[in-house]
């Protein structure tokens, strides 16, 4: 259906049909003044050159009261009771929207600044007195790294109402792009309600490896205000890596370095 | 005079056309060529440079002269030392022979091997010894007549060598490398990073953070928006060597690659008196910038020192990764740079050769002597990379038999690039057909800008008396970009990137929007009143909203996004011939643009109308570390040597690839037998050559052959054995762009908001693509004329 705006010189309405647009049309208290925006052009037309170019409108008739039948009157009757209980139904009934769905990402972790792995780098051949081997300048990196190289994403189609928000379809993928297998990572959910937490869980993966990412789908429906989540712990042996969400930086150029699994 | 062609394979990763010039000709420079990087690994045989099949091979004649081809079969191939620099010495004879070849002292060794088809010039050491070998490839015609051309291999220890691949955008850019030892993984390069932190170095007591430049982009650390700016006041002697007086303070760079937000800002003049921005480098902006050379001025034209430019950008951050990486001091750098389509084969030319002659001056400026470092520079297109990119990275999805074909389409924020690859019988690619244009991401901004002015200065306002063009022109174009234009232009970018996420309003409740705080009662509906501030303040009113306009008032978006697929189709329906449709078995599609859902949908439904269902549309999946901008890197690194420098090869309108033979048997730099009739034209790229050109009356009704070399593509024609008459196919070519108004003008709006002159409405451009669409449904019937017009009949 086309629509339009309307204005007469008192502001812009928006109508939503040609109908609607006749009708303002017909009580336009400026007739000379009216201009008339169609949708999907860019500017205003006079209401002359609109009705040059527009599709004709069939002018809406009104009936007079002397021409009203005595059925239509019941007709009438019944309609606006009809209508009337349809909105006391409507009304108190709980109406679930489909609402865009959510995509969300973790923060970087407060524990995990930014850092400039070169000059960390250069810094440590400088103490050790020694060119650090390639090995050693990879897991390096992937360590100080890792949030770039280890994404997790959690996607939800959602519904609201008045009463607040339902998620469903909960899915978390966990991509491995460090190029090394990660032998545990547990991810810690929390969906939130007025505030405060209403669902916490952990989500364990293990021996993710880096060719596709690896997804869960947390299959039952939530119903929360919003959702939220982060990385509690990650261990591979494989970049010597124990991180953990529990410490705090500790301004170590290697926080996270770990021989024993254990440590 | 003549001049021979030899195709050879360099390392086995490019493909490499050597030119070789007759020595009697006095105007012969005497530095090589070209100089390649090779990366060897003790106790392992390296190549550094192959004739493949030289059953097949031929040395092209391509100057108008008696002399003719010869065939590689009918020739003697040797080396020979000359104190410590080689020839390889290919001589005319009756038979084929090779003669082996081996040089304890540098490790240089020729071998052929006739179950492999080929012909080897190798490097074998028990320790590898850096060294530069020159190498001359002679070729003797007869006793007095022989044609050579130089060039100089850089040997280095594998681990000691870098491959570099530099994205360089027209909107940003991203530098990657990793090193030519085993097992070695991609790193990319935070150039923003680098840059922050020298200047921190360098001003002590100032800390400058990422955020304070804009050439950062929120959300995209590797990514480096491309502000340059050039410095306006020099010395006579400093325009001499201008923009290549390389310098460690960048803050004083007579070549800034950076531009902090201060530096824009309304109250900052200083910036102003002394430097200029330039925007969309690569695209050629047509601007002139008044340089005060000493007491004089001078017009220095963007466009026209384009390749200056861009030279001394890309140096530059080469120069940046050298400061900041020691390792990369000493051995090999081979450089790829990836390029645009709408570069042609001699601008590629031009480039490198640019490049690699300036890079000493830059080595010096960093004091590292020239035999320390060699570097070597390659190019590769965009979309030919995003696809190998792909390939690698993807190989279920792209696996092609021999013959068949993939259709690239890479829409990035400045340029579409649009390739044609084939696969061979090994799976290699090679990508013989690209086109192109400037507009891509940047038209949709524009659609939002105009867009959502439209709405603020008409729909809302109930009248016509502001004219968004003009608005734009005054308000943005000739503000030179300023820190509110900038952030105009940000919040638009935002309103696109989130666009389906939004919730559009009607007019009424989005004219109601005001600012957050309550002490002012400014709001979208009085925004007109004073256009001065209209962009500060929308800003203001509309940043961090959940909100957008109803983008059907206008319908600019969509239309805008029309003109981007309408303009795709139109530079590849013509070479979508009956046997190129056959072949084409995948689409990839690739590029930032496509991150727009709209404009993905759009074209895939475009392409299936074109192409039929069975054609599989594949694009990069969302929220992956290699996705639709980075895609290219991974690919330049693919090592697909089919593709490097090449440009493309012609076409054929009637017949497509179907009579090339030579491209069908990958021999991708040649296209023989080609007619020349009026009325059928030949598609070479971005470009059409047309039959009945009045160049070509010599040509015409006559059989020619098409060759490819490294700096030109030519036409030749041979009568009784000889050539008679070679032409570049450069002094014949049309531009399609510049027969086809909405292309021309798409690249304008693609400079917004750097263009200079008026830029065309969306609207515009759409309706000139729904005439266009009229005359492809509705082709124009010739009239006759004259009289017979009287013998017209009607059945």
């Amino acid at each position: 259906m086309v629509k339009y705006l309307f204005t007469d010189g008192e502001g812009v309405k928006e109508v939503q049909s040609a109908e609607e647009l006749q009708l303002l049309v017909d009580e336009s208290r400026h007739p000379a003044s009216i201009r008339i925006w169609v949708f999907n052009t860019n500017e205003w037309v006079s209401y002359a050159n609109f009705k040059k170019t527009a599709l004709p409108v069939k002018k809406i008739i009104i009936h007079s009261r002397a021409q009203t039948l005595p059925w239509m009157k019941k007709f009438l009757l019944f309609s606006v009771a009809g209508i009337a209980l349809f909105f006391v139904y409507n009304f108190t009934k709980i109406n679930w929207e489909k609402a865009s769905p959510v995509a969300i990402s973790p923060k970087r972790p407060a524990n995990m600044p930014e850092m400039d792995i070169d000059s960390v780098i250069s810094v440590l051949e400088i103490e050790r007195g020694e060119r650090l081997d390639k090995t050693t300048r990879n897991n390096l990196r992937l360590r100080n790294n890792w949030p770039d190289k280890i994404l997790a994403r959690l996607t939800s189609d959602r519904d609201t109402s008045s009463i607040g928000s339902i998620f469903y379809n909960i899915e978390l993928s966990l991509d491995n792009a460090t190029g090394e297998q990660l032998d545990e990572v547990v991810l810690r959910f929390i969906a939130w309600k007025n505030g405060k937490i209403h669902i916490a869980d952990s989500f364990h993966f293990s021996n993710v490896g880096y060719v596709q990412p690896e997804k869960r789908m947390i299959s039952e429906s939530i119903k929360a205000d919003s959702m939220s989540f982060y990385f509690e712990t990650i261990r591979s042996k494989a970049f010597n890596f124990c991180y953990s969400s529990m410490k705090p930086h500790n301004n170590s150029y290697d926080q996270w370095f770990c021989k024993d699994e254990n440590e | 005079m003549a001049l021979y062609y030899l195709p050879v394979l360099i390392r086995s990763d490019r493909y490499f056309v050597a030119r070789l010039e007759s020595d009697l000709n006095n105007d012969r420079l005497q530095d090589p060529d070209f100089n390649f990087v090779i990366p060897a690994e003790d106790r392992v045989l390296t190549s550094l440079m192959t004739i493949e099949d030289p059953s097949r091979i031929v040395l092209n004649q391509m100057a108008p002269s008696e002399k003719q081809d010869v065939p590689l079969r009918e020739c003697q191939v040797s080396v020979v030392k000359q104190g410590g620099d080689f020839q390889v010495v290919i001589r005319k004879s009756t038979v084929f022979e090779v003669k082996p070849f081996q040089d304890d002292e540098t490790g240089l060794r020729l071998d052929y091997s006739a179950e492999q088809k080929r012909i080897t010039l190798g490097y074998y050491k028990y320790r590898v010894q850096p060294a530069s070998i020159n190498i001359c490839i002679i070729f003797i015609y007869g006793e007095s007549e022989t044609y050579s051309g130089k060039f100089s291999f850089s040997v280095n220890r594998s681990r000691e060598c870098q491959r570099v691949v530099i994205d360089f955008g027209s909107e940003a850019s991203q530098v990657s490398y990793r090193n030519c030892g085993p097992q070695s993984s991609l790193v990319h390069y935070d150039i923003l990073e680098n840059i922050v932190s020298h200047l921190n170095l360098s001003e002590p007591g100032r800390t400058w953070k990422r955020e304070d430049f804009l050439n950062h982009e929120p959300g995209q650390h590797l990514l480096y928006q491309s502000f340059y700016a050039i410095k306006k006041k020099m010395s006579p002697l400093q325009r001499q060597v201008f923009p290549f007086n390389f310098t460690s303070r960048l803050i004083d760079d007579e070549l800034r690659l950076f531009i902090t937000r201060e530096e824009v800002a309304a109250t900052e003049r200083e910036f102003r008196d002394n430097y200029e921005i330039v925007p969309n480098l690569k695209l050629g902006i047509e601007r002139s910038l008044q340089l005060c050379v000493g007491n004089n001025s001078e017009d220095y034209s963007i466009r026209y020192y384009k390749k200056e430019l861009i030279s001394a950008v890309l140096l530059r951050l080469l120069r940046l990764m050298i400061s900041t990486k020691p390792e990369f001091r000493n051995g090999g750098m081979i450089v790829t740079l990836l390029v645009p389509n709408i570069y042609t084969q001699h601008e590629v030319f031009e480039l490198l050769n640019e490049l690699r002659g300036r890079t000493s001056s830059m080595l010096t400026s960093l004091n590292i002597p020239a035999h320390n470092l060699h570097i070597e520079f390659e190019t590769i297109s965009e979309s030919d990379a995003a696809f190998m990119g792909y390939q690698q990275t993807h190989s279920s999805d792209v696996s092609l038999k021999n013959g068949e074909m993939a259709l690239v389409i890479d829409c990035g924020k400045g340029t579409t690039d649009i390739s044609l690859l084939m696969a061979d019988e090994n799976e290699n690619y090679s990508s013989f057909f690209r086109t192109g244009f400037a507009g891509a991401g940047n038209v949709l901004l524009y659609g939002f800008t105009e867009d959502f002015l439209t709405v603020v200065l008409r729909a809302v306002t109930g009248n016509n008396e502001i004219v968004v063009k003009d608005f734009i022109s005054q308000q943005m174009l000739t503000q030179h970009l300023t820190a509110d234009v900038l952030n105009f232009i940000q919040l638009m970018e935002d309103q696109k990137k989130r666009y389906s996420r939004l919730q559009p309003v009607g007019l009424t409740e989005f004219s109601q929007l005001a600012e957050h705080s309550k002490s002012t009662e400014r709001t979208i509906s009085n925004l007109h009143r004073d256009q001065s501030v209209l962009l500060q303040y929308a800003v203001s009113i509309l940043k961090g909203r959940n909100v957008r306009w109803d983008e059907e008032i206008t319908g600019l978006v969509s239309k805008a996004t029309e003109c981007i697929v309408h303009c795709i189709l139109a530079s590849i329906r013509d070479v979508m011939t009956k046997d190129i449709k056959k072949r084409i078995r995948v689409v990839m599609l690739s590029g930032r643009a496509f991150y727009f859902d709209d404009l993905k949908k759009k074209l895939e439904s475009a392409l299936t109308e074109l192409l039929g269902n069975q054609v599989k549309i594949n694009t990069v999946p969302p929220n992956r570390s290699i996705n639709n901008k980075n895609i290219a890197i991974h690919g330049a690194f693919s090592g697909a040597y089919k593709i490097t420098d090449f440009t493309g090869i012609p076409i054929d309108k009637k017949e497509g690839l179907s009579r090339n033979n030579d491209v069908l048997n990958n021999n991708i730099y040649l296209y023989r037998g080609i007619k020349i009739e009026p009325g059928n034209d030949i598609y070479y790229n971005s470009s059409i050559v047309r039959r009945n050109n009045q160049e070509l009356k010599a040509f015409r009704n006559k059989t020619v052959d098409i060759y490819f070399t490294r700096d030109n593509i030519y036409l030749r024609l041979m009568e009784n054995q000889r050539v008679k008459d070679v032409r570049s196919l450069y002094s014949i070519l049309t531009s399609i762009a510049e027969a086809y108004t909405p292309i021309q003008d798409l690249k304008a709006i693609s400079m917004f908001p750097g263009f200079a002159g008026e830029l065309a409405s969306i609207q515009s451009v759409y309706q000139d693509i729904i005439k266009d669409r009229e005359k492809v449904k509705h082709p124009e019937t010739r009239k006759r004329k004259a009289v017979l017009q009287f013998f017209s009949f009607n059945f």
